[in-house]
């Protein structure tokens, strides 16, 4: 038993021993000294509560950015030797800590369209400084290369808002999801992403239901007045009106318009229902979603007739709609 | 939700920053007698600072756009075609584009110029940072002031890229 008590004490010496090897820092004012005094304070902050947590937590984040900063510093990263990663790194630290320590917003992933300007300021602190971090004015050839690299990090700045700004418009304008991108200049789309449900589809089957309970088991004629122009157009606008007012509000709820063709055949009416994209497409003609229904005559003895009819008729409407097709129109 | 990435536009954007950097490089080594370094320099610099005002006129303006100027956008953007504009209105715009983008860019990058001039002082045209020997070539033509040599870049710039665009038009 004391031989095995022995073993392990000697294992957790060695491991002591190889703890402190790896984590003492070469001198009292170094980087490793930051980083270590950076997971001090997390532990410190773990033990406190409020202000006091929050204040000890914020101090070792910004132990640790030095440290980090100060360690990279001394190695820098390099991509094949050229492209130095050290402020990126930083920069990627710095905003980690302020958007989402600080302004606890980390999924607002628009915020991060100001990353290459937190590298552009890292790099101009370190140009600007000499190894006693005092202040100087750099030489010329340096003055021209911060000038460069800031109009270089604006752009990239400018790009990372494009994208958010494409996706917002597509966000806004649903209904162009699913049209082709191919001609465009500015964006490709990300494959593999699956498009949301169409909105004319949406609107379309909406209108359609109410449009059934209108039309259908009325008396034959009162069925008929309803077709007739323009009292149809008005309360079908009406329906659609209502349709747009309980979907999520969205810019391009204004570019759905309706309309209605009908025609007499032999077991009655035909009524087709559109719905029209009146907004920008990849054709260029727009975009229209239809359902077909048919309206037939149906007979019945008066007492089956719909509560509402006045006269007495012995024919109802029956009305089935088909399923909605979308078409393009061409230009 | 994120649909579509921006690649093609970077790559459109590095094509004509290229185009353009080239274009001024020539002049104003040439015109201008800066050294070749300084010319690029100035030149990349100019061109990428053009790019970035343009970016955020686009950026503040956008909001105050009507849905009928948005909707004309978005049809460029995500399609590459006009959207409710008729034929020869398009021409009217692309030849009016044309002449308001020189116009803006020869403002923006003369006063960019003029900056940069003061804040790095190694840009002095035809000044003595170079001593020209009998193997210089000459000015192409008489006219070296720097305005104009601005000018003259931006249309070269922007007949080329409308070339390309045209082009690239052709064979989509």
């Amino acid at each position: 038993m004391q031989n095995v008590l022995d073993i392990f004490k000697k294992f957790l010496d060695e491991v002591w021993k190889w703890l402190e090897k790896q984590l003492k820092p070469p001198m009292v004012f170094s980087a490793q000294t930051l980083v270590l005094l950076s997971f001090y304070s997390l532990f410190t902050g773990i033990l406190t509560t409020g202000f006091t947590r929050r204040f000890i937590i914020a101090c070792g984040w910004m132990f640790f950015i030095t440290g980090i900063a100060w360690l990279m510093n001394e190695k820098p990263i390099r991509i094949n030797n050229s492209i130095l990663l050290n402020f990126w790194i930083t920069g990627v630290i710095i905003c980690l800590f302020v958007f989402g320590y600080i302004l606890e917003d980390l999924e607002q992933l628009e915020l991060w369209v100001t990353l290459p300007l937190v590298v552009m300021l890292i790099t101009a602190i370190n140009d600007f400084t000499d190894t006693n971090l005092k202040f100087y004015i750099p030489n010329v050839p340096t003055r021209q290369k911060l000038v460069t690299l800031l109009a270089v990090h604006l752009l990239i700045s400018c790009w990372l808002q494009f994208f958010f700004a494409a996706n917002n418009l597509l966000n806004d304008y649903s209904s162009l999801i699913g049209e082709n991108f191919r001609n465009s200049a500015f964006v490709i789309k990300i494959p593999f992403v699956p498009n949301p449900t169409e909105k004319g589809e949406i609107i379309l089957s909406s209108v359609v239901a109410p449009v059934k309970v209108k039309l259908n088991n009325r008396s034959w004629q009162e069925m008929e007045g309803l077709l007739q122009l323009p009292d149809r157009k008005r309360w079908i606008e009406d329906i659609h009106r209502a349709v747009l007012g309980r979907l999520s509000p969205a810019k391009e709820n204004s570019l759905w318009k309706m309309d209605t063709t009908v025609s007499k055949e032999d077991w009655g009416y035909d009524l087709e229902l559109f719905s029209i994209w009146n907004g920008p497409s990849s054709n260029g003609g727009g975009i229209k979603f239809s359902s077909k229904c048919q309206i037939k005559k149906i007979n019945t003895s008066p007492s089956e007739i719909n509560s509402q009819s006045t006269s007495k008729v012995s024919s109802t409407s029956k009305m089935e709609c088909q399923k909605i097709i979308k078409t393009r129109r061409r230009l | 939700m994120f649909y579509v990435i921006i690649l093609p536009i970077i790559f459109w954007q590095s094509l004509f920053l290229l185009i353009a950097t080239t274009w001024d490089t020539f002049l104003f080594y040439r015109q201008l007698r800066v050294s070749r370094k300084i010319a690029i320099e100035y030149a990349r610099t100019l061109n990428l600072f053009t790019l970035v005002l343009g970016w955020i006129f686009f950026f503040v303006f956008m909001p105050f756009f009507s849905q009928a100027t948005e909707l004309k956008i978005i049809s460029w953007l995500f399609f590459g075609r006009p959207f409710d504009m008729q034929e020869n209105e398009s021409q009217l715009n692309f030849f009016l584009y044309f002449v308001i983008i020189i116009i803006t860019t020869t403002g923006t990058k003369f006063t960019g110029m003029r900056v940069l001039q003061s804040l790095l002082q190694n840009f002095s045209p035809a000044g003595k940072n170079i001593i020209y020997n009998k193997f210089d070539r000459k000015p192409l033509f008489t006219f070296t002031s720097e305005i104009f040599i601005i000018f003259l870049s931006n249309v070269l710039i922007n007949t080329t890229i409308a070339a390309l665009l045209f082009i690239k038009g052709l064979y989509p």
